[in-house]
C-alpha cells in the first residue's frame, strides 16, 4: 500500500473512532494495532511485549504518578484556601482585585502541580464562591480562571513536558526550566490585561458588607505562604541546582507535601488513602494514553511512515516561518479535536524529526506546543478547562466561552513574542547547574 | 463470577496503590542515601521503573470501572439511545478484542524472558519475567473489567 493512503487511513479510522465516542486509549490502540497488521500481518504484533515493556519500564515516566500524588495530597489537606486567601490580601490593591488572585493562586498552584484541569479546579473550586460573593462579573471570572489554570502546564512541573521529554529524550530538568521565564511571563501578560481592563471598565458591582473589612494580620497572610514557597523551592530549586532528577524532585515533593498536610492540614489515613486511589486512578488515565500511544508510535515507525512523512514535509522547502505558520495551524486544528495527552503522545513521535531537520530547538518547540495546547484547552468545542469551570460555577457554557476569548489574543500574541525572542525560553535552561 | 471479579478488581487496585508508595519511598530513599551519607543505593532508578510498570497496568482497570478515561461525548449525545448502545456495545466489543490480542502477545513475550533467563544488566540482576509479569497480569484483569461491563449491558437489555 501507498505510504500516504495508509496514513490517511490510520488516522482516519482513529477520528472515527474518536468522534464515535471511544474512549480514547482504546481507539488509540485498536488503530495501532489495525496498522500493525495490515503491515505486517500477525508476525508483526510479535514486537508488542517489548514495545510495552520498553516503554513503561522509565524513571521518566515515574515522575508523572508521583507529581500527581503530590498535589492530591496537598489539595486534600486543603492548602488551597490559606493560599488564596493570602494571596488575595497581597495583590487587593491591584485594578481587578480578586481577578488578579485567580491568575497568581493559579501560576503559585502551577509550580506544584502539573495538570491544567487539576489546576483550574483547585483555584476554582476556591475562588468562584469568593467572587460571587463579591459581586465580580460573572464572565470576567470565568475567563481568568480557565486561562489562569492553563498555567499548570507551562510553569514546572508539567505532565505535558515529561511526556514530550520521554518520547523525545529531550532531558525534562532542561524542559522544566525551559517553562519557567514563559509561564511567570505569561501569567504576568495575563494580570496587565485584567488591570488595564478593570481600569477601564469596572469588573466588579459595589456590594455591602463584601468581607474587604475582615483584614487578615500581616504575618497570617506571610504564614501561610510559607509551607507552599518552601515546596515550590525544594522542587524546582532541586532540579535547578542538579540535586535531583524530576523524578526525585515529585518524589520528594511527595514526602515534603505529607509533612506539610500533617503539620498544616488534616492529613489523616483517610485523607491519604483517598489521595492515593485519586492519583492511581488520575495517572493510569493518562498513562493509558501514553501506552496505547507507544503501540501506535510503533506502528508507525515500522512502516517508516514517520520518515516517509519527514521527507514529504522536507520537499515542500518551506521556508522556517512558513514552517511555523502551518505548525500553528495544524496544532490550532488538533486542539478542537484532541485533549492535551493525546495531541503530544499522537503528533510528537510523528513530527518531531521535521522539527529537528528544520533546525528549531526541541525547549522552544516544546514550549511552544505546551502554549498551543493551552489554547485548545480553552476553544470550544473540547476545551476541557472550559468545563471544568462550567461545572464548578453550573453557569452556561457560552458565558465561560464568551469570557475566555480575551485571553486568546494574549496566548497567540504570546506565541509571536517567543518566537520572535527563543532566549525567553532558552535562558534559564542554559543557566542550570548539570549534576 | 462477579464475586471473583470484585475481588481481583480489588487485589489489583490495592497493589498498584502499594506500589505507588513504594515508588516514593525507594527514591526519597535514594536521595537521602546519596545526598545525606554520599552513597548511592544503585537501585532506585531500576525498581521505580519496575514499579512503574506495576503502577501502570494494574491500575488501568481501576480507571477504567472509575470512568475516568476520556472521550468525546459531543456527537454521541446527539444520537438517538438505542443506536448509541448498539455502538457503546461495538465499541466494548473491539476493545476487549484489542486488549486480549495485546494480552496474549504481552504474555508470550513474558514466558519468552523467563524460558531465555533474561537477567537487568544491573546490581541486582532481577529476572525480568518478574517486574514484566504485570503486564499481563494487569491487561488480564483490564479485559474482565470490560467483559463485566459488556456482561452487564447484556443483562440491562435482557
Amino acid at each position: 500500500m501507498d505510504w500516504a493512503a495508509q496514513l490517511v487511513l490510520v488516522l482516519g479510522l482513529l477520528l472515527a473512532l474518536l468522534l464515535g465516542g471511544m474512549w480514547l486509549p482504546f481507539a488509540i490502540l485498536i488503530s495501532g494495532l489495525l496498522s500493525i497488521v495490515a503491515v505486517d500481518g500477525w508476525f508483526g504484533l510479535n514486537a508488542l511485549g517489548f514495545v510495552l515493556w520498553g516503554g513503561t519500564n522509565s524513571f521518566t515516566l515515574t515522575g508523572i504518578p508521583l507529581f500527581i500524588l503530590m498535589s492530591e495530597i496537598l489539595l486534600r489537606c486543603g492548602v488551597t484556601v490559606p493560599l488564596y486567601r493570602s494571596l488575595a490580601r497581597i495583590v487587593q490593591p491591584l485594578p481587578g482585585g480578586l481577578l488578579q488572585t485567580n491568575v497568581l493562586a493559579s501560576a503559585l498552584f502551577a509550580a506544584i502541580c502539573g495538570s491544567s484541569v487539576a489546576t483550574a479546579a483547585a483555584i476554582g473550586t476556591v475562588a468562584l464562591p469568593n467572587l460571587e460573593s463579591h459581586g465580580y462579573d460573572r464572565r470576567a471570572a470565568f475567563g481568568s480562571l480557565a486561562a489562569g489554570g492553563t498555567l499548570g502546564i507551562l510553569i514546572p512541573p508539567s505532565i505535558p513536558l515529561i511526556l514530550y521529554g520521554s518520547f523525545t529524550e529531550v532531558s525534562v530538568a532542561k524542559l522544566f526550566m525551559a517553562g519557567v521565564v514563559p509561564g511567570i511571563a505569561l501569567a504576568l501578560l495575563f494580570m496587565a490585561y485584567i488591570a488595564v481592563r478593570a481600569l477601564v471598565k469596572p469588573v466588579r458591582k459595589p456590594v455591602e458588607g463584601t468581607g474587604d473589612e475582615v483584614r487578615l494580620p500581616l504575618w497570617r497572610t506571610v504564614a501561610d505562604l510559607v509551607p507552599f514557597t518552601f515546596l515550590m523551592v525544594v522542587v524546582l530549586g532541586g532540579i535547578y541546582f542538579g540535586f535531583a532528577t524530576p523524578t526525585e524532585a515529585a518524589a520528594l515533593g511527595c514526602a515534603f507535601a505529607l509533612v506539610i498536610g500533617a503539620m498544616f492540614g488534616g492529613l489523616n489515613r483517610t485523607v491519604l488513602a483517598q489521595a492515593v486511589e485519586a492519583s492511581l486512578r488520575g495517572s493510569c488515565a493518562i498513562l493509558f494514553i501514553v501506552v496505547a500511544a507507544m503501540v501506535f508510535a510503533f506502528a508507525f515507525e515500522n512502516a517508516s511512515l514517520g520518515t516517509r512523512l519527514t521527507e514529504w514535509l522536507l520537499s515542500f522547502n518551506l521556508d522556517r516561518n512558513a514552517f511555523l505558520a502551518a505548525l500553528l495551524l495544524l496544532y490550532v486544528v488538533l486542539g478542537c479535536l484532541l485533549e492535551s495527552i493525546a495531541m503530544i503522545v499522537i503528533t510528537v513521535p510523528l513530527l518531531f524529526p521535521t522539527v529537528l531537520a528544520y533546525g528549531i530547538d526541541p525547549l522552544w518547540f516544546a514550549i511552544a506546543l505546551v502554549i498551543l495546547i493551552e489554547f485548545g484547552q480553552l476553544t470550544p468545542p473540547f476545551g476541557i478547562n472550559l468545563f471544568v469551570i462550567k461545572r464548578i460555577s453550573g453557569a452556561p457554557l457560552g458565558q465561560v466561552v464568551r469570557g475566555t476569548v480575551p485571553y486568546y489574543g494574549l496566548m497567540i500574541g504570546f506565541l509571536l513574542v517567543i518566537t520572535a525572542f527563543p532566549q525567553i525560553v532558552t535562558w534559564l535552561p542554559g543557566m542550570m547547574f548539570e549534576r | 463470577m462477579s464475586a471473583l471479579a470484585r475481588i481481583l478488581f480489588a487485589a489489583s487496585r490495592w497493589a498498584a496503590s502499594t506500589a505507588l508508595i513504594a515508588m516514593v519511598v525507594i527514591v526519597v530513599a535514594e536521595i537521602i542515601a546519596r545526598n545525606v551519607f554520599g552513597v548511592s543505593l544503585q537501585l532506585s532508578e531500576e525498581v521505580a521503573g519496575y514499579l512503574l510498570v506495576a503502577v501502570c497496568f494494574l491500575g488501568f482497570a481501576a480507571s477504567y470501572r472509575g470512568g475516568d478515561l476520556m472521550r468525546i461525548d459531543m456527537i454521541r449525545e446527539l444520537l438517538p439511545e438505542a443506536l448509541r448502545r448498539g455502538i457503546d456495545v461495538v465499541f466494548d466489543v473491539a476493545a476487549l478484542a484489542a486488549v486480549l490480542v495485546v494480552d496474549y502477545f504481552a504474555a508470550r513475550f513474558v514466558i519468552s524472558s523467563y524460558n531465555r533467563g533474561m537477567l537487568a544488566p544491573t546490581l541486582l540482576e532481577t529476572p525480568l519475567w518478574i517486574p514484566q509479569l504485570f503486564i499481563p497480569l494487569g491487561l488480564t484483569v483490564l479485559a474482565l473489567a470490560l467483559l463485566c461491563r459488556l456482561l452487564s449491558i447484556a443483562e440491562e437489555a435482557a
